[in-house]
């Protein structure tokens, strides 16, 4: 699916962003699929509070702290690649052009507000054996998530990916390798993409939700705040060409995470202050 | 956090308590240095090379806050105590045969008992329920691995000036003065 840029859609409000999530994408929970994440009584409250939010994006009261007019404020985490777009172009591919890739994915991030989870680790089986530990032994299929061929059209990906916060809620999903799994000398298990949380093969496989017996006031952070944690599993998944940022080597991760710009801890410290 | 502790401390009348308010201290002490440092961060912003406006380095600020991040909510729940465990629920206030009880057993200082187990409930929500719990993992591992920065910090941080300084200092024996 080639991006669309052409048509942007402006800041989410509360009806836009719900209806993006009843997109078929594969949510599981407690042993069945979610047919709609919106209604289910285990994920209904939080996204009612997130819908709350992004309707106050279009009141007066809020407005000009909640929106802007492009280009003058980026996703966090798209902006960090934003920042080595170069580095990003210096690895070459036949498809496509890396850093050009995650200019674009910008663009359509800003304009489209973008609903982002990600997910940057390998899952806990065998920490021992991980792909970054070149003495590992490879005992039959590989479980960290890999390549397992390209097409005219993308990459096809299957593995596992953890852990996600607020996937099933989200509406893409950006993969990648944190400082602690971006180091690893196969390049199968290079990659950085963020693809749409419907995804076909993608299964977001949600926790539990955290206390929230009915009581009222019981649980005042509990019903409005679950994120949720989920495992992705990839079965087969097709990245196209035009959202994948990174592929078989990792010198610009390396570079930008060794690099020290700082765009994703502002938000941060600014909720841990309101928390304290 | 903060002003949810010192409203339970002034709810069950501790407030004045020597080590309560050393703990209620301590939770300030913890939010004013973090105030700070995030003024610092951004008084440290900077120009990167791709032509965007860059915080300072945040490595060693995400790992003093996966250390402490635990020490608040400890905080809080000492100075809760029993109240975080145990409060009547909504339905419980309703009931008219046990609404007396609670009124007269469960409130606070100057407080309801309907307030008193609503503010309650909500410490619980922030330091003991499953909510609380699962935040508590978050904020030790969402800024990175603690160990792994911790390394990161050791190996990047230039000492070279510190111990040029400390070599001086012990390349000469000190004058004798006696």
């Amino acid at each position: 699916m080639v991006l669309d840029t052409k048509k942007p859609q402006g800041a989410h409000n509360a009806a836009r962003y719900k209806e993006s999530l009843r997109d078929g994408r594969e949510v599981w929970f407690d042993g069945e699929k979610v047919k709609d994440v919106t209604t289910h009584p285990a994920f209904a409250s939080t996204i009612d509070e997130m819908a709350r939010i992004y309707k106050l994006q279009h009141t007066d009261k809020y407005r000009d702290q909640m929106t802007f007019v492009p280009p003058d404020l980026l996703p966090q985490f798209v902006l960090g690649l934003y920042n080595n777009k170069e580095a990003l172009s210096a690895v070459k591919n036949p498809h496509c052009d890396f850093g050009e890739n995650v200019v674009n994915y910008h663009t359509y991030c800003q304009e489209n507000d973008i609903f982002l989870t990600h997910a940057l680790g390998d899952q806990q089986v065998d920490r021992s054996q991980q792909p970054q530990n070149e003495t590992r032994q490879i005992k039959g299929e590989e479980l960290a998530l890999h390549v397992v061929e390209e097409t005219n059209e993308g990459i096809i990906v299957s593995g596992a990916n953890q852990l996600s916060s607020a996937a099933h809620m989200s509406n893409d999903t950006y993969v990648s390798l944190s400082a602690t799994f971006v180091r690893r000398a196969d390049p199968r298990f290079i990659q950085a993409f963020s693809i749409p949380s419907n995804s076909k093969g993608l299964k977001i496989i949600c926790r539990e939700p955290v206390s929230q017996y009915p009581g009222t006031y019981g649980h005042p952070f509990g019903v409005k705040c679950d994120e949720q944690d989920s495992m992705l599993f990839f079965d087969n998944v097709m990245v196209p060409w035009d959202r994948v940022f990174m592929l078989y080597d990792a010198s610009a991760m390396v570079q930008r995470l060794a690099g020290g710009a700082n765009f994703m801890g502002w938000s941060n410290y600014i909720r841990i202050h309101e928390r304290m | 956090m903060t002003a949810v502790a010192s409203m339970i401390a002034e709810a069950i009348g501790v407030s004045e308590f020597r080590e309560v308010a050393a703990k209620l201290g301590e939770m300030i002490m913890f939010t004013e240095i973090w105030r700070h440092a995030i003024n610092g961060l951004e008084q440290s912003a900077y120009m990167t090379q791709g032509g965007l406006m860059s915080l300072g380095r945040g490595t060693g600020m995400n790992m003093f806050f996966a250390q402490f991040s635990q020490r608040m909510v400890e905080l809080l729940r000492q100075i809760g105590g029993s109240g975080i465990v145990m409060q009547p629920s909504e339905k419980d206030l309703a009931n008219a045969e046990l609404c007396p009880f609670l009124d007269k057993y469960m409130r606070g200082k100057d407080v309801t008992v309907e307030y008193k187990s609503r503010l309650f409930r909500l410490a619980h929500d922030l330091s003991a329920s499953s909510f609380a719990m699962r935040q508590e993992i978050y904020e030790y591992w969402h800024g990175g691995d603690p160990n792994r920065n911790r390394v990161n910090l050791y190996r990047g941080h230039d000492q070279s000036e510190n111990m040029d300084r400390i070599k001086d200092m012990i390349a000469e024996p000190l004058p004798y003065t006696g």
